[in-house]
């Protein structure tokens, strides 16, 4: 068992640790990190673009700034990248889309802002679904990612670079964004832990939008605690995301080795028991969960919900209508600069009536009470986040629908956390999803933990 | 074609001839597809608001 005092093989915790006991230094963090894109890279396509010159100088201020005693926390001197819709001053913003040609961001994101100000490492950009949603494509500018586990398997996405950088140990940290399950899909199935915070919780700014009333920002990440530490960084009011949430943000670190003795913890059977795409595997994963809880001290209650389609459904409409308000223009102007399936998805957004929006921003109100409602006799629910294991490489832009069941959390705004639960028989990683009330991040990143400690993921080798 | 794939043509159609949208013809089929799923979807959030009127609302 991984305890605090043992942080998990090649996370941001294990390097912190080597950075302060003098047994690395962050210049060497990040020519290790990226001397592994180089000779990986062009098989996984994880990054779209590296910044190694910009990397090595971070790091170095960061190995000075140490030397001068000037510690600014777990984070300094760690390599991160960030997905290729947010902002970094002086860079293009490619989206993974020929309709962002020749954009080059005038600021940094919120919480590129907030990562650097803390002395973390910009390694680069990584490789999203064309502005978050048309994937997975083959008709983009640069290959699409490929899951380090069997690179004949998805990664999952939007966040495909994100998911992908974690399971091939290039970064500890990756920030991606969540609108219907864009972190934690990629998480679930590239082994990564993925957290989409409450909705409000880390500002949007400087982030290309998918949908402004489901969107999140968070980490995808090699380990529990390092969720935890970037959260802590990146969480915060900001009064230019007019969504962003100003409310005091807690210590996410600290409780998170207390376990869940005493908590209970429901299940929401009727979203995914009779769900044809539940594997075996998948459903063995949920089962050994409940019973590393109970083992834990936590008592196991079913909750009832209303059915899962209704939540997807909902979520699907106000993510079509929202992204098409957002490509309105450069759909009529410039469909043909974008990729098959994004022009697709965007454009049949152009059917959906106001005064339908208007319903499903009134129906997810009503859904959002429900689930408040379920969630109250309990600490945190525990659901799937993937019914299966990474199904192979889509080979046309039809793909099939994916089993995953991500999109109510954005509906309700709460926050919910993908945790890894081993691999799978096929070799591929399995994954389940804790989701808590509202600004209860710290809670449900010490079930995270919990799971994290007693299935031994730590202790499971990444495939590179 | 069924009379309600043809009507979610039509639907489509006059949505993108409304918004100036010039939707590649070869592709217009998986698009009218994908849209037959969002209506699928409208009808589901229309049903779960109607099933729950009276209830309370803000």
């Amino acid at each position: 068992m991984t305890s605090r005092d043992e942080p998990v093989p090649g996370s941001a915790d294990a390097m912190a640790r080597d950075l302060r006991l003098g047994r690395a230094t962050s210049e060497q963090l990040t020519v290790a990190a990226l001397d592994r894109i180089a000779h990986h890279d062009g098989s996984i396509h994880a990054f779209l673009a590296v910044d190694a010159a910009g990397a090595i100088a971070a790091a170095r201020a960061a190995d000075a700034a140490l030397a001068a005693g000037r510690d600014l926390g777990p984070l300094q001197g760690i390599p991160f990248a960030i997905k290729d819709i947010y902002d970094v001053q002086g860079q293009p913003t490619t989206c993974q889309s020929r309709v962002q040609s020749g954009h080059v961001a005038v600021s940094n994101a919120a919480v590129v802002d907030r990562l650097q100000a803390a002395g973390a490492v910009l390694i680069g950009k990584l490789d999203t679904f064309e502005y978050a949603l048309g994937g997975p494509s083959r008709d983009l500018p640069k290959p699409a990612a490929r899951n380090p586990w069997n690179t004949a398997h998805e990664t999952g996405g939007s966040s495909s670079g994100s998911g992908a950088a974690i399971a091939a140990g290039y970064v500890p940290l990756a920030l991606g964004t969540d609108t219907t399950g864009s972190i934690r899909g990629p998480a679930a199935w590239c082994g990564a832990v993925g957290l989409k915070p409450t909705f409000g919780r880390v500002s949007r700014r400087g982030v290309f939008p998918l949908a402004s009333s489901l969107d999140h920002c968070g980490p995808l990440a090699r380990s529990v605690r390092d969720a935890a530490t970037c959260l802590q960084v990146i969480a915060g009011h900001d009064a230019a995301d007019p969504q962003s949430a100003n409310r005091p943000v807690p210590d996410y670190t600290s409780s998170l080795e207390q376990g869940v003795g005493g908590m209970t913890v429901g299940v929401p059977r009727s979203f995914f028991e009779g769900d044809p795409a539940l594997s075996d595997d998948q459903r063995q994963a949920l089962a050994r969960s409940e019973a590393l809880f109970r083992a834990a001290g936590a008592r196991i209650v079913d909750v009832a919900l209303p059915g899962y389609r209704v939540f997807m459904a909902c979520a699907r409409l106000i993510m079509a209508a929202e992204a098409f308000a957002i490509h309105r223009d450069n759909l009529r102007g410039r469909l043909g600069a974008f990729g098959e399936i994004a022009a697709r998805r965007f454009a049949i957004g152009a059917g959906i009536a106001e005064a339908d929006h208007a319903d499903c921003l009134r129906l997810k109100t009503q859904l959002t009470k429900q689930v408040q409602a379920a969630l109250a006799p309990c600490q945190m629910m525990l659901t799937p986040i993937a019914l299966a294991a990474a199904p192979p490489l889509a080979t046309s832009s039809r793909p099939v629908v994916w089993p995953l069941q991500a999109s109510p959390w954005n509906l309700t705004g709460h926050p919910a956390i993908a945790v890894p639960m081993g691999l799978g028989r096929g070799g591929l990683p399995l994954s389940v999803q804790l989701v808590g009330p509202h600004w209860s991040e710290a809670t449900v990143l010490r079930g995270a933990r919990v799971l994290e400690r007693s299935s031994g993921w730590a202790g499971v080798r990444l495939p590179l | 074609m069924t009379g309600d794939d043809a009507e979610t043509r039509r639907l489509l159609l006059d949505a993108f001839r409304r918004e100036g949208i010039d939707y590649p013809q070869a592709r217009l089929d998986d698009a009218v597809e994908d849209f037959s799923h969002l209506l699928g979807f409208m009808q589901i959030v229309r049903q779960e608001l109607a099933g729950s009127a009276g209830g309370s609302d803000d």
